[in-house]
């Protein structure tokens, strides 16, 4: 089989790259155009950016004569989402230096900067390097940000697990110093830069990586902010009066889909058993390398680990693992999760640390008349001796505040019309909502999202006040694509982006994460959304039952099917 | 040498080349040339258009065939690819061409064309496809009675519009003359099974056609090409009828297209302006300027007429002519800037202001004063009674301007382009325009027509030598010649390697004509581009330092007979980079500054060394 399969054409570029240098160093000294040569587009990804243009322009500038204005985008991993306040002051005056003055927290806890010229990518990426940060490893087909949410307020187990959150960042980032030559000129403030002086291997990875991107996520019951089950890789942490035993594995989740392919699908990851802490990292390794040797490289619409496990079937896949790892995993242990979204405000941990949970519309730190969320942020960090915290959420904790800085913090903010406490100010469905990027410079986006959901939000909001349901938390996710950035299959109510100004209208998530949506209506306009929700949130105002979300009613009354697989999504 | 420079070579001629030529030639067969160049003179209009006309015949042949695809997602790509293979199959002569790189001036050399194209959002073209598809709804499109063409529009039947697009480019073909082949055919999501069916009704009315009609008319139309008469006799006629445009007899071109070169957030503001010289009989070469007449604008004719507190419908004599003030203010004078002429005359006509005399009489302070300063200026700032004839008395004509021609005439048949920088400032508290550029950018607009003609420009020409190397050295507008150079030397084939440096402020919004030069670096066109953006970085970094950088390369080329040519700013620019000359001849042949000298003064000699400043 192997001698007769045409590869995809990123194959070929990642093969014949040299461990990911490709015409890069060439591509970015050419002075005649922004963009890179074609095939170290590819490349670029696995160097944590995208190139872009700003679409609002495209056809304003071919008419004028010059290229799309391209820009890029650079994804700083930070995994679990922890940052300090050296390295949020570092990513505030990239943003102003060479980005477009803004700062996007991303679903998987990462930092994106937009807007970089091509000239200012190893200035920017040196600019990471000296807060010890990175890029690498932010896209491409390997494994991207190790997402934990280490809610410090939750629980002691939470910090056990950072730590394995970490082990397994580390352990999976790529071996090639492709990165450090082209940026850092051979050189690295950062210490942990792997296999320094070794020379290009790829121990766990191979030259030609995987066969698609890989995204691993770990979640504390009974919280499952990080969706783990929209993961390819998902650890369930297990403890026992608050020590961390072990992990359930759950494997082959995925967001993407492409319109009109019915046998390409979003998926949730199906638990296959628990491992005991110590060798969850070897567990990570072995299924990243399974998914390395079976995966698609073929067709990228077909090559994530949900598509080879439906191939293969989870009972050889299980086999498999167990062979590799040479025992086999024990039987899933019982967990429960309640909800996926961020608690709001002011919380105290179980060692009296307060904390302060912002809310950020779209993950968009900008400042913004009346309220100047980047600039209060900024003067935060200029003292907060905590860190920040990220969320899959798109949101920011102010984490472990000293107690002689709560009171500056809260007058910080005020100044700047930054609300302390999202949940007095905004809906539940505002809270819980959220965008990918789509618009203007999202390449694979047909619609509109960051952009536009507060305006949809404003209208919805109407609707929702008057059904009663202000605090009710509701979730909803917009995306202006079918790839699933924003993970819009987990929503209770999901938008996806057709064309501009038409969404597809899913319905029926379940509030914990595990359960998918199902599509309800297709090409709405603003309109349409509006008309078609107005009557189930009415409804649902009026006939729910107690404790009921919103997916799990739309499902009980009949709106739609539950979803149980990602194979009958689509059903 | 001395003998030989008193001889007057006409233009464009230099003793090298003549030298060049003559080399090795016995008087016999120099006495034959003379004859053969003469002959090949007076043939002129007949002998040159018979080659063409069947290179364009070519095509017609039927088992010739054009796929034009319009993607955007590569599926419209991808529906070509396979129309392709199955014409090949039938043993169709196939060029498969993306819309995006096609020009349009070759549709009307097209006989058998398929287009194969998708809609985006609501009923947009893809980009790749938009310049081809406005051009064929104006109404610059060209008839087709000759072509023969069939659609096949790709879309999503979930969106409104539907492969509006391809119902497009159907219609109007038609509305051409084309004819169609086969019906048009819209396809959904899936559309490759669609594409194949499609592909074999259109292949089999092609195939129909072939063994009977091609050969034949074939035949036909190439010996009428190939009979020179009516077409000498064409040109004889047309050379009799055709007018001289100048200044007392500017022709009307109408404005077809205008183009704001720089992105937004650009500080510069300059414009692409493409006018129609149909009917003119016009002529220019790549090199030559055009001349345009502009007008005042109506808010400094304003300004004027209440600075000298005069009546606009007051009647005014011009030259014999009777027109009123505001007319000749706007279409006549000159207001938009002083000059000492006017300053003279307006000093005999205010005795009671000395200090306008003290002004004249100052050679070091007459410039100063007259930097940024109007006729309203002046008259507000030195008032006096002044009928609107005797203003009229005092100002100048209101002169034409010239541009650097931007387009090749061969590239752009009938038309001639222009780049324009437009000029503002503010100066003694209003806001001030150049008179032309403001015209330009402010007053015309597309189907208005401007006052043009020809100047040539006799010296800034390409070199007869189409093996000759060409350096071109242009800052902001300067480059718009260089447009016009590498348009002549594509379409003409020629060999020799040509190489533009180009500077302006930012690399995103004001690199002018980016996606043309890239176009012509990917054909090979253009052999080498550097580019200077002066603000991109710490430091100010102009197109003299990218001479330097390149300094083994320019001495080369020039030792290899090349030609270097500078256009632009005159006091700045062109100083800096005849300076950046002088010191890479020292540098490269390793001689003294002397020397350099020497060898910059002998490339002007031989007109390789040559200027268009302003």
């Amino acid at each position: 089989m192997a001698d007769t399969i045409k590869l995809s054409e990123v194959e070929h570029v990642k093969d014949a790259s040299n461990y990911l240098r490709g015409t890069l160093a060439e591509s970015v000294k050419n002075p005649i155009t922004g963009a890179l040569f074609p095939d170290d587009t590819h490349l670029i990804k696995f160097h944590g950016s995208y190139q872009q243009t700003d679409r609002d322009l495209d056809s304003e500038r071919k008419h004028q004569k010059l290229e799309p204005l391209y820009s890029f985008m650079i994804r700083v991993r930070v995994p679990g989402g922890v940052a300090s306040s050296a390295q949020w002051l570092r990513m505030d005056e990239l943003a102003d230096a060479y980005g477009n003055h803004t700062l996007k927290l991303t679903t998987r806890q990462a930092f994106q900067l937009h807007g970089v010229l091509k000239r200012d990518l190893k200035e920017t990426i040196q600019g990471f390097n000296d807060a010890l940060l990175d890029s690498i490893a932010g896209c491409g087909d390997v494994n991207r940000n190790v997402m934990f949410n280490p809610n410090p307020h939750q629980s002691r187990v939470h910090e056990q697990v950072y730590a394995v959150t970490q082990a397994i960042s580390a352990h999976l980032t790529p071996r090639t110093a492709a990165y450090w030559e082209l940026w850092l000129n051979g050189e690295s403030a950062y210490s942990c830069v792997p296999n320094e002086g070794e020379g290009d291997f790829e121990p766990i990875y191979g030259k030609t990586y995987l066969p698609r991107k890989f995204k691993i996520a770990l979640a504390v019951p009974p919280y499952n902010d990080t969706d783990i089950f929209a993961n390819d890789l998902g650890l369930i942490a297990i403890e026992e009066h608050g020590e961390l035993l072990g992990f359930n594995v759950a494997v082959g989740g995925g967001m993407g889909m492409t319109f009109g392919m019915p046998d390409t699908y979003p998926r949730l990851a199906d638990i296959i058993g628990y491992i005991p802490a110590d060798q969850v990292v070897d567990v990570c390794e072995k299924i990243v390398t399974i998914q390395r040797d079976w995966g698609n490289r073929e067709n990228r619409k077909f090559s994530r680990l949900k598509y080879t496990l439906d191939r293969v079937g989870l009972d050889v896949f299980k086999q498999e693992l167990n062979h590799r790892l040479g025992f086999a995993l024990e039987a899933a242990r019982p967990y429960t999760f309640r909800s996926s979204g961020d608690a709001f405000g002011w919380s105290t941990g179980p060692d009296g640390a307060r904390h302060l949970t912002l809310f950020v519309e779209g993950g968009r730190i900008q400042d913004l008349p009346g309220n100047q969320l980047k600039t209060a942020l900024r003067n935060i960090a200029h003292f907060h001796t905590g860190d920040f915290r990220l969320t899959g959420n798109q949101n920011l904790i102010l984490a472990n505040v000293a107690p002689e800085h709560l009171l500056s913090i809260q007058a910080i903010l005020s100044e700047n019309g930054v609300p302390v406490e999202a949940n007095e100010v905004h809906t539940g469905l505002r809270r819980g909502a959220l965008a990918c990027v789509a618009l203007n410079t999202c390449s694979l986006a047909f619609a509109e999202a960051e952009r536009y959901l507060p305006k949809l939000l404003d209208r919805l909001e109407q609707v929702i006040r008057q059904q009663g349901l202000s605090q009710d938390e509701i979730i909803l996710r917009m995306t202006g694509c079918p790839n699933g950035c924003a993970r819009p299959y987990l929503g209770e109510i999901g938008l996806v982006g057709r064309a501009v100004g038409r969404y597809n209208l899913y319905l029926g998530a379940a509030f914990n994460g595990e359960r998918l949506n199902k599509l309800y209506r297709e090409m709405l306009d603003e309109d349409g959304i509006v008309q078609e929700l107005t009557p189930l949130l009415a409804d649902y105002a009026q006939n729910r039952q107690p404790q009921e979300s919103f997916g799990d009613f739309l499902i009980r009354q009949g709106y739609v099917q539950p979803t149980t697989h990602g194979l009958n999504f689509h059903q | 040498m001395s003998s030989s420079s008193s001889i007057t070579l006409p233009i464009g001629f230099d003793e090298a080349t003549l030298q060049q030529l003559a080399t090795g030639l016995s008087d016999q067969q120099l006495l034959w040339l003379s004859g053969y160049f003469y002959g090949r003179a007076a043939g002129d209009a007949g002998s040159l258009p018979a080659p063409q006309t069947a290179a364009v015949t070519a095509p017609a042949a039927n088992n010739t065939l054009t796929i034009l695809f319009g993607s955007q997602t590569g599926n419209s790509k991808k529906a070509a690819g396979l129309v392709a293979d199955a014409a090949r199959q039938h043993g169709l002569q196939v060029a498969v061409r993306d819309m995006n790189d096609y020009p349009t001036k070759e549709l009307k050399n097209e006989r058998q064309l398929l287009v194969v194209v998708s809609t985006q959002g609501e009923g947009d073209p893809p980009i790749a496809a938009e310049e081809l598809h406005q051009f064929l709804l104006s109404n610059r499109a060209p008839k087709l009675p000759e072509l023969r063409y069939a659609v096949l529009a790709l879309g999503d039947k979930s969106y409104l519009q539907f492969c509006q697009t391809g119902f497009e480019f159907d219609q109007r073909l038609a509305e051409l003359g084309a004819k169609r082949l086969t019906e048009r055919v819209d396809c959904d999501v899936e559309f490759e099974a669609e594409t194949k069916r499609w592909a074999g009704q259109v292949l089999e009315v092609i195939a129909q056609a072939v063994p009977a009609a091609a050969p034949v008319t074939n035949q036909v139309s190439a010996k009428v090409t190939l009979t020179p008469q009516p077409q000498v006799a064409a040109g004889a006629v047309e050379l009799e009828e055709r007018v001289e445009y100048t200044s007392h007899n500017p022709f009307a071109a109408e404005l077809l297209e205008k183009i704001q070169l720089n992105g937004r957030g650009s500080t510069k503001e300059t414009y692409h302006l493409e006018f129609s010289l149909a009917g003119s009989g016009i002529q220019y070469e790549a090199g030559d300027a055009l001349m345009v007449q502009p007008v005042n604008q109506t808010e400094l004719v304003r300004e004027v007429v209440q600075a000298g507190r005069l009546d606009a419908g007051a009647p005014v004599q011009l030259n014999g002519i009777e027109l009123d003030l505001q007319s000749a203010l706007t279409e006549r004078l000159e207001i938009s800037v002083l000059t000492r002429d006017v300053l003279e005359r307006y000093a005999v006509v205010s005795p009671q202001h000395p200090r306008l005399r003290e002004i004249l009489a100052d050679k070091a302070q007459l410039p100063a004063y007259l930097y940024g300063r109007d006729v309203a200026d002046l008259l507000r700032e030195f008032p006096v009674e002044l009928s609107a004839q005797h203003l009229a008395a005092v100002l100048r004509p209101l002169p034409a301007r010239a541009y650097s021609i931007a387009s090749s005439l061969l590239a752009h048949s009938e038309e001639v382009h222009l780049t324009v920088g437009a000029v503002r400032y503010d100066a003694h508290g209003r806001r001030k325009h150049g008179v032309c550029s403001a015209y330009q950018a402010d007053l015309l607009t597309v189907g208005d027509a401007a006052r043009v003609w020809v100047d040539r420009n006799e010296y800034f020409k390409l070199p007869q030598n189409s093996a000759a190397d060409i350096i071109m050295v242009g800052a902001g507008t300067g480059v718009a010649p260089f447009r016009a150079f590498v348009e002549e030397r594509a379409e003409t084939n020629a060999s020799g390697r040509n190489w533009l440096v180009f500077g302006n402020p930012h690399f995103t919004t004001d690199f002018l004509y980016q996606t043309e030069w890239q176009q012509h670096l990917k054909h090979g066109t253009l052999d080498r581009l550097d580019v200077a953006f002066s603000r991109d970085q710490q430091e100010k970094l102009y197109i003299q330092h990218r001479l330097l950088q390149q300094s083994r390369r320019v001495y080369d080329q020039l030792e290899n007979g090349g030609y270097f040519y500078v256009c632009g700013d005159k006091n700045r620019m062109a100083a800096d980079v005849r300076q950046a000359l002088l010191t890479i001849v020292a540098q490269e042949s390793g001689r003294d500054a002397e020397y350099a000298a020497e060898y910059v003064k002998q490339l002007r000699k031989q007109r390789r060394y040559l200027e268009d400043v302003y």
